[in-house]
């Protein structure tokens, strides 16, 4: 072999050896037993620079290419700390990104429930009717109870009077008395000389848990589908067209009077609050002397169950 | 890119960096080695302190000047190394810091587990280090290059315009050399 052969061998053994590889040098021949020998400690020198330096050029590196994205100089490894540290918020990372999924999934499915709304907003309006004695105008209906009486004394519900189209005066009876925690007020009227009166399709498709109460007055008889017979006169005092003036649409103002809007059946259409305003509070209307005695020509969808819709879309003349 | 620096800390492998961040990265992982390559050509370690920083400023100002497709990032900053050396020499008017009388710090040993070790490791190493100042400027050149720089044949070559083969054969020669002047300072 020549020099450059032997350079050639050398050079390659001398990079496998600066690679990290270990040299075997009982294989190695005599001609690079030596070189190789030196060159192996020539390669364990090294100079570590000072910390001082290491970090001036560090900040020399932030003030060309800005913050620093990875460390300075390579790490060693993990040590056995390090390692389980990492672990352990490795392991509570996957743990809340489990939750937050599970969350995610929970959110959406929730979601979907909730969609039909619509259904769960007659129950709201139920128990809101249930509470008259708050004199909150609910709707139409309730009106029929609260001026009423006071809730706080028991007193008896004076007989109130009621004008139909025809202009006769209805002379009503209550029989009973507003207790001071659920006035309960009946009224009893008399026999109708009216009846059946006059009313658009009142449609009285409201959630009204009182609903038996309209059944024992026998002018709904559930599912009735009670065709508009034409309207005979305004009988619809829920807009407000009853002559003592009160608003029956809106009890929660009325001053207190008998009002033949609230809680006095008026013949023809009793569909006290027009129908429009007596968003489920057909059993209220029926506790109040058969407010919701739809008897006339209003079309009512209530079938006494006391599962209406809360919506009650009656157009009064 | 840790593959590029994976690949451009390993002697011989080549890369193309380009955007700003490749040459942060690429200054840092190449730091060690090129001062590991100034610290065999100096005297003490604060002039290769000093002119480290003044090797990657220069490297910083000119990065828009290298392309990769001349050569590899290695080859490029080392030259700029040695020209910064070379400067270095003139301006104190001498060759090489190895023809000077100075002295070889202690900590360019790892550190052993047994303090005998570690002392017989740092003799052996001041007496090598001592061999190879004997040698002549391009032996020592080539010789830092290999051993503190880590760079392969052929990059040496493009540092010192030199073919592969020749820096093989200039390499043989200077251990050689070498390894008889120690023979000699043992006698």
């Amino acid at each position: 072999m020549n020099e450059q052969e032997w350079a050639q061998l050398l050079s390659e053994q001398l990079d496998e050896m600066l690679e990290g590889e270990a040299v075997d040098f009982s294989t190695v021949v005599d001609e690079l037993q030596g070189p190789l020998q030196l060159s192996q400690q020539l390669a364990t020198v090294d100079f570590p620079p000072s910390p001082a330096a290491e970090a001036a050029f560090e900040s020399q590196l932030a003030n060309w290419f800005g913050p620093s994205v990875g460390p300075a100089f390579p790490t060693t490894g993990l040590t056995k700390t390090g390692f389980v540290n990492y672990a352990i918020i490795g392991l509570i990372g996957v743990g809340l990104g489990g939750l937050l999924l599970l969350g995610s999934l929970l959110w959406s499915g929730s979601g979907e429930e909730v969609t039909p709304a619509a259904t769960l907003l007659p129950t709201k309006q139920e128990t809101m009717s249930e509470s008259p004695t708050l004199g909150r105008p609910i709707n139409d209906n309730t009106a029929t109870v609260t001026p009423m009486a006071s809730p706080t004394t028991a007193e008896t519900v004076a007989a109130p009077q009621a004008t139909t189209s025809l202009g006769d005066t209805i002379q009503l009876k209550p029989t009973t008395t507003v207790s001071d925690t659920l006035p309960t007020t009946t009224l009893t009227p008399p026999a109708d000389p009216l009846a059946p009166a006059t009313s658009d399709s009142d449609e009285q498709t409201g959630d009204e848990t009182n609903a038996d109460q309209d059944v024992s007055n026998g002018d709904e008889t559930g599912d009735s589908s009670e065709t508009d017979s034409g309207p005979t006169g305004d009988h619809d005092r829920g807009h407000g067209n009853d002559a003592d003036g009160i608003d029956d649409d809106n009890p929660g103002n009325s001053t207190g009077l008998p009002d033949n809007g609230g809680g006095n059946p008026s013949p023809g259409d009793f569909s006290q609050g027009n129908g429009g305003g007596s968003s489920g509070n057909g059993g209220q209307s029926g506790g109040s002397g058969g407010q919701s005695n739809d008897t006339g020509n209003g079309k009512s969808d209530n079938n006494g169950n006391g599962k209406g819709n809360g919506k009650s879309k009656g157009k009064g003349k | 890119m840790p593959t590029m620096l994976t690949q451009e800390t390993t002697p011989g492998k080549t890369a193309a960096p380009s955007p700003e961040l490749d040459f942060a990265d690429l200054f840092r992982s190449y730091y060690r080695r090129v001062y590991n390559y100034l610290s065999y050509r100096v005297a003490t370690k604060e002039d290769a302190e000093d002119l480290i920083s003044v090797v990657f400023e220069k490297a910083y100002v000119h990065r828009d000047q290298y392309d990769s497709a001349k050569g590899a990032f290695s080859t490029w900053l080392f030259r700029i190394a040695r020209n910064t050396l070379a400067n270095y020499y003139r301006s104190r008017q001498r060759r090489s810091t190895w023809e000077a009388d100075s002295e070889v710090t202690d900590d360019f040993v790892a550190a052993e587990p047994q303090l005998e070790t570690q002392i017989i490791r740092q003799e052996t190493i001041i007496k090598l280090l001592n061999g190879v100042k004997q040698l002549n400027e391009r032996d020592q050149e080539i010789i830092s290059l290999k051993f503190a720089g880590r760079l392969s044949n052929d990059e040496i070559g493009q540092v010192m315009d030199m073919t592969a083969n020749n820096v093989g054969v200039v390499l043989f020669r200077a251990l050689r050399r070498l390894q008889k002047q120690l023979q000699e300072n043992a006698s």
